[in-house]
């Protein structure tokens, strides 16, 4: 049986122009995004992702909540990186795999569109809250 | 970002018109979005816009000077604003710079697949989304601009000068238009 990975220090970014927090909630891993993710933080972003799910399997989080209210803005190329996570995440077996949930800011208007396309990569996975 | 230029008039007014020749880095593309968000936000009541023209502006301008960080020679490019004074209004945002035949390439086939009318825009962004692609580079950008900002590009090529416009569903009627019905 393959020994469970030590649970280890939970992912963040520090940059300039945008940061990235994560903290568990019970079952939930929660996620806070802050500025703008763009060019500068892309590569940043894609090892977070990547560490995010890797905590959130290790630790059993059954959710995943972005909560994306104090983001500025997301370019074409991080919005990518989600989606290559959100299909990660979908891979996993039905026993470990989390939900995950967005959680917009309802005044930065390209989010409306932007994470209605995100969920719709995986609606069994991914929801929008209101 | 290094400003060499900036010319133009308040949105509205007789030149109708905004256009900047700049230098700009990763770093700095959001200062201009912010700019043009702002500036198109101020003018948005005036125009008879609703308010969501701001945020499509900004997505457009951050996408399309992205590329100019990315590919333009010297990251160096013109970026304009203009809005029509005759009939249904609508805003054009369009980017000049010079780049590598390579670049050049790459966009004549993201506009050659946008071309096809067949497919509406969401449904062609959300196939681009799940498609692989180069790791550094997701090929969303222009796709994205006609989904999320529902704006219509054009693309015009000479020699290793490219010029990408963007232009949004017309909105209200321009002043030349009010003064014709009247006539």
């Amino acid at each position: 049986m393959t020994e469970p990975m030590p649970a280890g220090p939970l992912p963040s970014i520090s940059d300039p122009d945008f940061t990235a927090q994560t903290v568990m909630d019970g079952r939930s891993l929660r996620v806070g995004m802050r500025g703008t993710a763009d060019l500068n933080t892309q590569k940043a972003l894609e090892v977070f992702l990547a560490n995010v799910h890797a905590c959130a399997i290790v630790r059993g989080a059954t959710t995943v909540v972005m909560d994306m209210r104090d983001l500025e803005f997301m370019n074409s190329s991080c919005l990518k990186r989600m989606v290559n996570w959100i299909f990660v995440a979908r891979a996993e077996p039905t026993e470990s795999r989390y939900q995950i949930v967005l959680v917009p800011q309802p005044k930065a208007l390209w989010q409306k569109r932007s994470l209605q396309a995100l969920s719709l990569m995986a609606p069994e996975l991914v929801s929008v809250t209101s | 970002m290094q400003s060499t230029g900036i010319s133009g008039s308040k949105i509205g007014g007789a030149e109708q018109g905004l256009e900047l020749a700049l230098t700009v880095s990763p770093r700095t593309v959001s200062t201009v979005r912010r700019f043009f968000e702002d500036f198109v936000a101020e003018a948005a009541e005036g125009l008879g816009a609703d308010p969501g023209l701001s945020a499509r502006v900004a997505l457009t301008v951050h996408e399309l000077l992205e590329n100019v960080a990315l590919y333009g020679e010297h990251h160096h490019g013109t970026l304009s604003l203009s809005a029509t004074s005759v009939g249904p209004r609508r805003l054009t945002i369009t980017v000049t710079n010079t780049t590598t035949p390579e670049h050049i390439e790459r966009l004549k086939q993201a506009f050659r697949e946008g071309a096809d009318g067949e497919i509406d825009a969401m449904t062609r962004y959300l196939a681009l989304m799940c498609r692989e692609v180069r790791q550094d580079e997701s090929g969303l950008g222009l796709a994205r601009i006609r989904a999320e900002a529902e704006m219509s590009l054009s693309l015009s090529i000479d020699r290793d000068q490219v010029r990408v416009s963007a232009t949004s569903k017309p909105f209200g009627q321009a002043a030349g238009a009010s003064r014709g019905a009247n006539q």
